[in-house]
């Protein structure tokens, strides 16, 4: 039998445990831990296989990119979409029909600027478009070298508009067979692995606002989210693994800025890349079955002081 | 609860999600912590290194050989010509020359300007080329081993080369009137004879004498004006091919310097970057090591590779770089018979700068055994504060106020991981030893080489909870009450059942 030491120092390539990784750097946020995750991947001679695509509703560093999926809405997308809401998705229709402030011509490719719904308009009307970036950088990837498994991993800010937005909208499309097949058209369909979403939590980024209410909306985003990626992992739709980081810790090591906060996510994000197979070696026995079989059991769950009436659908009442 | 927390009570705040009971123990927190080299001296001494390697000979004079370069002088070169066409018989005239002689090359001079002696001007070209093809070929020869030898004096080679020939040129006259004047006197002899009973015997043999002397000088001065036409033809024609090779030079020079200082840039930008990282960047999971200065470095340098001088270390520098390039190229798969064979310049060439600087900036790396000086560095910080430290600062980032316990069905899961650089030496490998031992007690249970000479960095991740019980949910929870004052919609549509169009969520603004 192998020992973990036998399976991680072989020099033969054991290709089942060397998957590339496929990086989705979703938002401002995103894009700068992915350019970190680049240098360091560079600084290292590429010792895996990666590729980066970036998507963000504005084009800032994009250059920086090989591939770039731009779904900033314009002038003319909008004019399509609120003349025709019923052709486009749930989102867009909702929007036109209950939120049009939110399609504010002055606006338009300046990001979600902290609106969540924005993002998710401009995914569904871009739709295409990231199928097809989505394909092209997972072709690019095979053409770099021999993989049986690719990894999507997002890396994301859960405060922004889009960035946290596109963590759950991802995730919808990866975990749809649906959407996923359109991706890997013609490919083996285990080649795309469950995706993995390494977050910024938006502390940082929250106490850096200028004015009262940027903040809230931003820390509120962070709890929406949360809540919108429980509901997909009581689902069963729900990431691999969702890594978290802070604002800091209590011996020293702060992240006062969104853009350090960014900078070390892409620091992490690589190096457990790079130490995937140890990682895996030891978490297939321990946190891969943990987080099917684990679930909380304290007492102390907020549906137990709130009248069941009161309880949403998915909450299911413990007496 | 609020009773209850009014009341003094120290129970710690309720959970702040709905379902937390139901979600899965898929999240974990990951952080890391690292040591950064307080200056960068290896890419300091880059810069100043890779140029002289690269241009390994500027320091070197090299002349040109004045006794190659002398085939190629005009007289020495016509002087070969000259004693070729006399050695032709059918050319040289006989010691005891007569008119008729004379009359006879005559008719050959008229032949070979009217065309109408093919062979003996075939003959006569043949030689010309000879000489001039042999003189070229000299040429070149010494003009390629002087460039290989001082590839930077290549400019002023080339200007001494170029002189050579234009002074040859310039000084290489034509008699255009030597043929008219050849035909005058042979005239003049074929009167000669009636002078006979005008002339004492011994005046008329003086004057036939000065007149066959005359006469046999203006026949080589016509024949020797001929072939300098031919000869300027095929000079004309090596001074070309001679100035095209040494155009191409020029251009591959300048070139091979335009890249050399692609290759300074590429070094500087390294320098900028570690720089700023270190001065403007500093992050606060890093541990600041404290490392040599520039001229340590190469002090260091220069006895690891037991060079006696900076000559010395360069050209041991270029040696290894040339056969590290080698490599590369053959491992970019220009295949291993090119890559051997190639020219320092052509791998140069063939490769790109970043290439070129990572391939010596390794070199520089091994050369200095820089994990000496890092694991020196290591030693001068003290190793049990070092693993201290980066354990400390490794420590996660996220808080779950006691719920993270098995009794509360969390699992946890703790995965310590270290990068270490590789040990060159004895005394780095014992450090090592201890900086092993000492993060395994720490929880480093998996300790691995990072091919990255001059950092170690540990990451923890803890994972296995679920994200209901996550210390920060309050706070963010009552960012999201306080946000619905203000109309924005945090949801995404249709994602959660209870908010249709993306509004605040009236179950969870009840919690």
């Amino acid at each position: 039998m192998q020992t973990i030491e036998t399976i991680t120092s072989s020099n033969s390539p054991n290709i089942e445990l060397s998957p590339a990784f496929l990086l989705i750097a979703a938002g401002g946020a995103g894009k700068i831990s992915a350019l970190a995750v680049k240098k360091q991947h560079q600084a290292a001679c590429s010792p895996f296989l990666l590729e980066e695509i970036a998507i963000d509703t504005e084009t800032d560093r994009f250059d920086e990119f090989d591939f770039v999926i731009n779904i900033a809405q314009t002038q003319d997308t909008v004019a399509a979409m609120v003349a025709n809401p019923q052709r486009y998705g749930r989102a867009c229709r909702a929007i036109v029909e209950n939120h049009p402030q939110l399609l504010d011509s002055e606006t338009l490719g300046h990001g979600a600027r902290t609106s969540r719904p924005i993002t998710q308009s401009s995914f569904e009307v871009h739709e295409d478009l990231i199928k097809k970036e989505m394909r092209e950088a997972i072709h690019s990837l095979l053409r770099q070298g021999q993989c049986r498994r690719i990894i999507p991993v997002v890396l994301a800010s859960l405060g922004g508009g889009t960035g946290s937005a596109a963590a759950v909208l991802f995730l919808d499309i990866f975990m749809n067979p649906l959407k996923k097949s359109q991706i890997v058209i013609g490919l083996p369909p285990d080649l795309v692995a469950r995706p993995v979403l390494f977050c910024v939590d938006p502390f940082s980024h929250a106490l850096t606002q200028t004015n009262d209410v940027t903040p809230d909306w931003i820390l509120a985003n962070s709890y929406a989210t949360r809540c919108e990626l429980a509901e997909y992992e009581k689902a069963g739709k729900g990431y691999e693994y969702v890594f978290h980081i802070g604002l800091g810790n209590d011996s020293g090591a702060i992240f006062p800025t969104i853009e350090q906060a960014c900078e070390i996510n892409g620091q992490l994000c690589w190096e457990w890349m790079a130490g995937y197979r140890r990682f895996k070696a030891r978490a297939v026995d321990g946190l891969d079955f943990y987080k099917i079989t684990s679930r909380y059991l304290g007492d102390d769950i907020p549906e137990n002081d709130i009248p069941k009436e009161f309880h949403p659908l998915y909450a299911a009442h413990i007496d | 609860m609020k009773d209850k927390v009014d009341k003094g009570c120290s129970r710690s705040p309720r959970l702040a999600m709905f379902g937390v009971h139901l979600q899965l123990c898929n999240h974990g927190n990951i952080m890391n912590a690292k040591t950064v080299m307080s200056s960068a001296p290896m890419e300091t001494a880059a810069i100043k290194l890779l140029p002289k390697v690269m241009d390994g000979d500027s320091d070197k004079t090299v002349v040109i050989d004045p006794g190659i370069l002398s085939a190629i002088e005009q007289t020495t070169l016509w002087e070969q010509i000259r004693i070729a066409i006399r050695s032709n018989p059918k050319l040289d005239l006989g010691s005891d020359v007569d008119v008729k002689e004379l009359a006879e090359k005559a008719q050959i001079l008229k032949g070979l300007t009217a065309g109408t002696k093919p062979q003996i001007a075939e003959e006569l070209a043949a030689v010309v080329k000879s000489a001039c093809g042999e003189a070229g070929r000299n040429v070149c020869r010494q003009f390629d081993s002087v460039v290989a030898k001082a590839p930077s004096k290549v400019d002023s080679i080339i200007k001494d080369m170029v002189d050579t020939i234009e002074r040859m040129g310039q000084s290489t006259k034509r008699n255009d009137q030597a043929m008219a004047q050849f035909d005058k006197r042979l005239k003049q002899i074929g009167m000669f004879p009636q002078l006979r009973n005008h002339l004492k015997e011994s005046a008329f043999e003086a004057l036939k004498s000065h007149l066959l002397q005359k006469c046999q000088q203006g026949y080589f001065e016509a024949l020797e004006g001929w072939v300098m036409v031919r000869f300027e033809e095929h000079w004309k024609a090596q001074c070309e091919l001679i100035r095209e090779r040494c155009e191409k030079f020029v251009h591959d020079s300048n070139a091979y310097r335009a890249k050399v200082g692609m290759c300074e840039k590429e070094c500087a930008a390294r320098l900028e970057r570690t720089t700023e990282r270190l001065t403007t960047f500093r992050m606060t999971n890093e541990i600041i090591l404290k490392e040599t200065g520039d001229d340590e470095f190469l002090a260091t340098l220069m006895a690891n590779r037991k060079a006696g001088g900076q000559t010395e270390l360069i050209d041991g520098l270029r040696h290894d770089l040339e056969q590290r390039l080698r490599e590369l190229a053959e491992r970019k798969g220009m295949g291993q018979r090119s890559a051997q064979d190639m020219a320092f310049r052509a791998l140069v060439f063939a490769l790109s700068a970043m290439d070129i600087v990572d391939e010596f900036m390794v070199l520089l790396t091994e050369g200095n055994s820089s994990s000496s000086s890092f694991y020196k560095a290591c030693e001068a910080y003290g190793l049990k504060a070092l693993v201290r430290d980066l354990s400390a600062r490794s420590k996660i980032t996220s808080w779950f106020d006691g719920r993270d316990d098995t009794r509360f069905g969390i699992i946890r899961f703790d995965f310590r991981m270290a990068r270490l650089p590789k040990a060159m030496t004895q005394k780095e490998a014992e450090i090592r030893e201890l900086i092993e031992q000492l993060l395994r007690t720490e929880g480093f249970s998996d300790i691995v080489d990072n091919g990255q000479a001059r950092s170690i960095s540990v990451l923890r991740i803890y994972a296995g909870w679920c994200i209901g019980i996550e210390g920060g949910n309050p706070v963010l929870l009552e960012a999201y009450k306080k946000s619905a004052r203000t109309g924005r919609l945090p949801h995404l549509i249709g994602v959660l059942p209870d908010t249709i169009a993306g509004e605040h969520a009236p179950a969870i603004m009840r919690l």
